[in-house]
């Protein structure tokens, strides 16, 4: 089970509206590399670890997932906090604030609902592990690209920390699938 | 609190930075740390953030030595820091909900029912 802590893993204090950015950072909850496909991925392939690192690994690391898609609401929230619909128009929000007026909405940037096809859950400890490294570096480039895109202080922040959990995460799955490719192949393993 | 300003030793050749600067970083470890364009400095603007981000910072050194503990389980030094942090969030923690209102719900809630009160996590502290 899961509990609600009323408080965010880090903060979010945006002070100036824009919209822009807010097109560009919902896909970080909703989009291909996003927290939301982080969150389910994870939460679906620990029933299937071989061992209990595995299980604990994967139950804690979606769980914090799970806070990173909050922290991205909340930056998307503040961001288009009292934006008029002409404003979101002009930044290119107009079918956006046609189906869903201000609210967040799992989505990529150019509008496109989250779908589970996002990512794999194969069984295969060694497959799956491979998948969670390699969407934990599409995630940092992501990051990386979005921090890219503007000098506010405010917004590079979060960002910054988002992107450095990224890192976190790639080097706890890497020590999980070094660990996985001597159990299945011994010593000699070529995988690692 | 012990060593928050210095590197803490765990095994594996761990290098910790404090819980604060882990918080602006997003990272305790300094061996795996990979910066890119910008490093935040958060600074509270009153009270409530000031304590929310002990919260936070604390809680959030606890939550990186569970991941490590996760893969590393018998590295004793790593269980006793994240006790250590983990004590320090409930401190301010309770200091916080004294003030501010519930942040966990607990067994020992007020009458009237404070859980709802704002602000929410996404609304500006």
């Amino acid at each position: 089970m899961w509990k609600y802590e009323k408080k965010l893993q880090y903060p979010v204090n945006i002070k100036k509206k824009n919209v822009q950015m807010a097109k560009y950072i919902i896909t970080q909850n909703g989009g291909a590399n996003g927290e939301l496909a982080a969150t389910l991925r994870y939460l679906n392939q620990r029933y299937t670890m071989p061992d209990e690192k595995g299980k604990a690994v994967l139950s804690d690391i979606a769980t914090e997932e799970m806070a990173h898609m909050e922290i991205i609401s909340a930056m998307v929230y503040q961001l288009l906090d009292g934006a008029t619909p002409e404003e979101l128009r002009e930044a290119g929000l107009g079918s956006q604030y046609t189906e869903h007026g201000n609210a967040v909405y799992p989505q990529d940037s150019n509008g496109v609902p989250f779908t589970a096809a996002y990512f794999a859950v194969t069984g295969d400890p060694l497959a799956d592990i491979a998948e969670d490294m390699a969407a934990e570096q599409k995630a940092r480039a992501t990051y990386e690209n979005l921090m890219n895109l503007t000098d506010d202080e405010d917004i590079l922040g979060p960002l910054s920390f988002l992107r450095q959990r990224e890192v976190i995460h790639y080097e706890r799955f890497k020590e999980l699938y070094e660990d996985y490719a001597k159990m299945f192949l011994g010593d000699k393993s070529y995988l690692i | 609190m012990n060593n928050s300003n210095n590197f803490n030793d765990i095994s594996n050749s761990n290098k910790l930075v404090s819980p604060k600067e882990a918080l602006n970083r997003g990272n305790l470890f300094e061996n795996i740390y990979w910066p890119y364009k910008y490093v935040s400095n958060l600074k509270p603007q009153n009270k409530r953030q000031e304590l929310m981000q002990n919260i936070q910072a604390y809680g959030f050194a606890a939550h990186e030595l569970n991941l490590y503990l996760d893969v590393y389980p018998n590295d004793m030094q790593a269980v006793g820091l994240y006790n250590q942090y983990k004590e320090m969030s409930d401190k301010y923690l309770n200091e916080y909900e004294k003030e501010f209102g519930p942040v966990i719900l607990d067994s020992n809630e007020k009458y009237p029912w404070m859980w709802i009160n704002s602000p929410w996590p996404w609304e500006k502290l």
